[in-house]
């Protein structure tokens, strides 16, 4: 029996030695490990260029980060409650879901989602529905976050439509706070054949970035995402790189028509992975990266552009459906990160993610543990309590050589626009995609409960999922609500604001302004993009299953 | 019915994609490699799938499998389709196998209609390979009915 025991405690070791990007960290480090690091020029106090330390010196004495979270159910009037729920309860951020025809810019209709409408949140893709979603919200200091990344068309309409929401309300748009975060060099760059074609997609959001930085100052345009390129398999390193060169790309873009460096708000958004050090030191790394760029390299002087607001959104991937309670856990750990590296807002996701929609159960837990982390764990009492950690300076300064020399490879490439173009980054997701299942199956990287102590995972500890009754009724129900509204519009005012934005187009001009009149007069989402489509040359429809409707012929 | 299937050891054919709009793609990605590796050939379709386009590719091509990856909930509304397609066809040999966010209870859902495996995240490859042998050995051996039992 003894020798039993004495076996397994002999087996209860380190499985790995590495990091989750492969990091392969001493067992101690010291001040020969930091030899060479210079407080003012390489830390800073928080609030002190170049910022490693964070943007605030008061931390979050001044303000806790912003608590972000989707809210979509499966249709609006659920959604509408949904929302009102959780602003109740304690967030301060919102997120709009995208079901499929938001994904793919079309109306509901489509035959590609007409039968799966209300599987990923509430369908909407008109100024009407737009608004019910918010209806009875209050959008005075809302934060709102339009998605997602991959469907940066989706992004632009939703701010258009919610520009038209307020200026309905009589409130003043350049008072606007919220972002949008459509990324199509990102899109491009991950196996998602993304629907549109770049030179559409990348056009839109540069003129979101102009129209933006006159009309919604306090608005981001931009938030060049790494998220779905982490989820797809890419490594902490290549996150920080590929982040970086992305906003490089879009800001050099912006700025040829003149939008001033200073006048582009954009956030650095980070995937919150597992592993805990990996993430507090990228998010240091980068923001001392991301200054001394905007210095040296543009000339800022803007605080808001040289220490632009650091988020993060939990990673769906490292939650995982066997024993979701565990989730939970990981949720803990990597908002804890998050906030030892200076979060300004945190996206969590629900312990449900890997099976379905997130239900109530997933936001009081993650609600409650922000309330313990803050309030009984009193982590955000210090400002950045791990600066002068021998390993943690370590590993942001290692974090930074090697992404430092990958942003080079990028840009002797001719930036990150034309590495996607050539189709670098693409292979480099697809190597990483298969390198992080190959560490899966060797147990190089390990998920508990999955790979490794799958005897935790045997019996599954019960939890209350979301389901909803009948979805093939509640998507045909959607369906004929559209059909519906569609036939009940005032068809010479939607030709007429389309082909207005057809013209706009065809000459080049800044698309936001034109967009958003065609959808005060009920011009859809579908109609819009088909609209921009042919202006460019293209189909109307990305998948030539819709053909140019006839009132637009 | 006509079925390209013969009592010899040719290498098993698949046609794996997404249907409707669901952009997640590594799992894909990861298993067209893992059944490529073990010597079948994968006809890989992307996503953006309507149910005709994937059985319609699924018979010109004489797959002898139907992948389904899904990761939006979209399997409960339109995997069915694929199940009726294939009886309209005569192709019910076709084996119908499915993979991704799939829960639980929606899993003996799928295998009543015929479609087995229902595998998640972290399913080690292996599992997964040695799953779609095994229905299509028993497919090849002519039993219909062994869909239900896999």
């Amino acid at each position: 029996m003894s020798t039993e025991v004495t076996k397994k405690r002999e087996e209860d070791k380190l499985l790995n030695l590495k990091t989750q990007s492969g990091f392969e960290p001493k067992s101690v480090y010291g001040p020969e490990d930091v030899k060479g690091m210079d407080y003012k020029r390489d830390l800073g106090d928080p609030g002190e260029y170049p910022y490693t330390r964070g943007r605030f010196r008061d931390g979050y004495r001044n303000k806790l980060w912003l608590k972000h979270t989707a809210f979509g159910m499966e249709n609006i009037e659920k959604s509408v409650d949904w929302l009102k729920w959780l602003l109740e309860a304690g967030m301060g951020g919102i997120r709009f879901t995208t079901d499929s025809c938001n994904q793919l810019g079309s109306d509901m209709d489509h035959p590609l989602v007409k039968d799966t409408l209300g599987c990923g949140g509430p369908p909407y893709c008109s100024q009407r529905d737009f608004e019910r979603q918010l209806e009875g919200i209050s959008l005075v200091g809302l934060g709102i976050d339009f998605p997602c990344a991959t469907a940066a068309w989706n992004n632009i309409l939703c701010y258009c439509s919610l520009m038209n929401l307020a200026e309905k309300r009589g409130m003043n748009i350049a008072e606007m706070r919220g972002s949008c975060n459509g990324d199509p060099l990102h899109a491009e760059a991950i196996d998602s054949t993304a629907p549109h074609p770049l030179d559409v997609t990348f056009k839109m959001v540069i003129d979101l970035i102009e129209f933006s930085s006159k009309n919604t100052p306090l608005w981001h345009p931009l938030v060049p995402c790494g998220y779905d390129m982490r989820e797809s398999g890419i490594d902490t390193v290549q996150e920080v790189a590929f982040i970086l060169a992305e906003r490089i790309a879009y800001i050099e873009a912006a700025m040829a028509r003149g939008v001033p460096f200073d006048k582009i708000r954009a956030p650095l958004q980070f995937s919150g992975e597992i592993d805990f050090f990996e993430t507090i030191c990228k998010m240091r790394a980068a923001r001392r990266m991301w200054a001394r760029i905007a210095r040296e390299k543009y000339g800022a002087t803007n605080p808001q552009t040289l220490r632009p607001n650091c988020s993060i959104n939990c990673a769906g991937s490292s939650m995982m459906a066997q024993q979701p309670i565990f989730n939970a856990i990981r949720l803990t750990g990597e908002l804890i990160a998050g906030v030892l590296g200076g979060a300004g807002s945190l996206e969590m996701k629900g312990f449900d993610e890997p099976l379905g929609l997130p239900s109530q159960d997933a936001e009081v837990i993650n609600l409650g543990i922000a309330q313990i982390v803050t309030h009984e764990m009193n982590v955000p009492l210090v400002t950045d309590p791990l600066g002068g950690s021998y390993y943690v300076e370590w590993l942001t300064n290692k974090i930074e050589e090697e992404a430092l020399k990958l942003m080079k490879q990028i840009e002797d490439m001719g930036g990150f626009k034309a590495a996607v173009e050539k189709g670098w980054a693409q292979a480099e997701v697809k190597k990483a995609a298969l390198k992080r299942q190959s560490e899966l199956n060797n147990k190089e990287l390990i998920k508990v409960g999955v790979n490794a102590f799958e005897h935790l995972a045997k019996d599954e500890i019960p939890v209350r999922l979301y389901y909803y009754d009948n979805p093939e009724k509640n998507a045909a129900q959607l369906l004929a609500e559209f059909k519906a509204f569609k036939a009940s519009r005032n068809m010479a005012k939607v030709r007429e604001g389309l082909l207005a934005l057809k013209a706009a187009a065809t000459r080049k001009e800044n698309l936001i302004p034109h967009i958003m009149r065609a959808l005060k007069v009920d011009a859809t989402y579908g109609e819009v993009m088909g609209t921009i489509r042919i202006a460019s040359g293209y189909t109307w429809d990305a998948y030539d299953m819709v053909q140019v409707p006839d009132f637009m012929k | 019915m006509t079925s390209n299937k013969t009592s010899e050891k040719r290498p098993i054919r698949v046609v794996l994609g997404r249907l409707g709009v669901d952009k997640h793609s590594r799992a894909a990605l990861v298993v067209c490699k893992a059944l490529r590796d073990a010597g079948m050939e994968v006809i890989y379709l992307g996503y953006g799938l309507l149910p005709e386009s994937i059985v319609n590719t699924a018979v010109q091509e004489g797959s002898d499998v139907i992948a389904l990856s899904s990761h939006c909930n979209y399997h409960r509304m339109l995997f069915p389709k694929v199940m009726q397609l294939l009886k309209e066809k005569g192709r019910e040999d076709i084996c119908v196998v499915a993979g991704g966010i799939i829960p639980p209870r929606d899993k003996e859902f799928l295998e009543s209609i015929g479609i087995t495996g229902s595998m998640g995240p972290g399913t080690p490859t292996d599992e997964i390979v040695k799953h779609i042998k095994d229905r299509v050995d028993a497919a090849r051996l002519g039993h219909a009915g062994a869909a239900r039992k896999v």
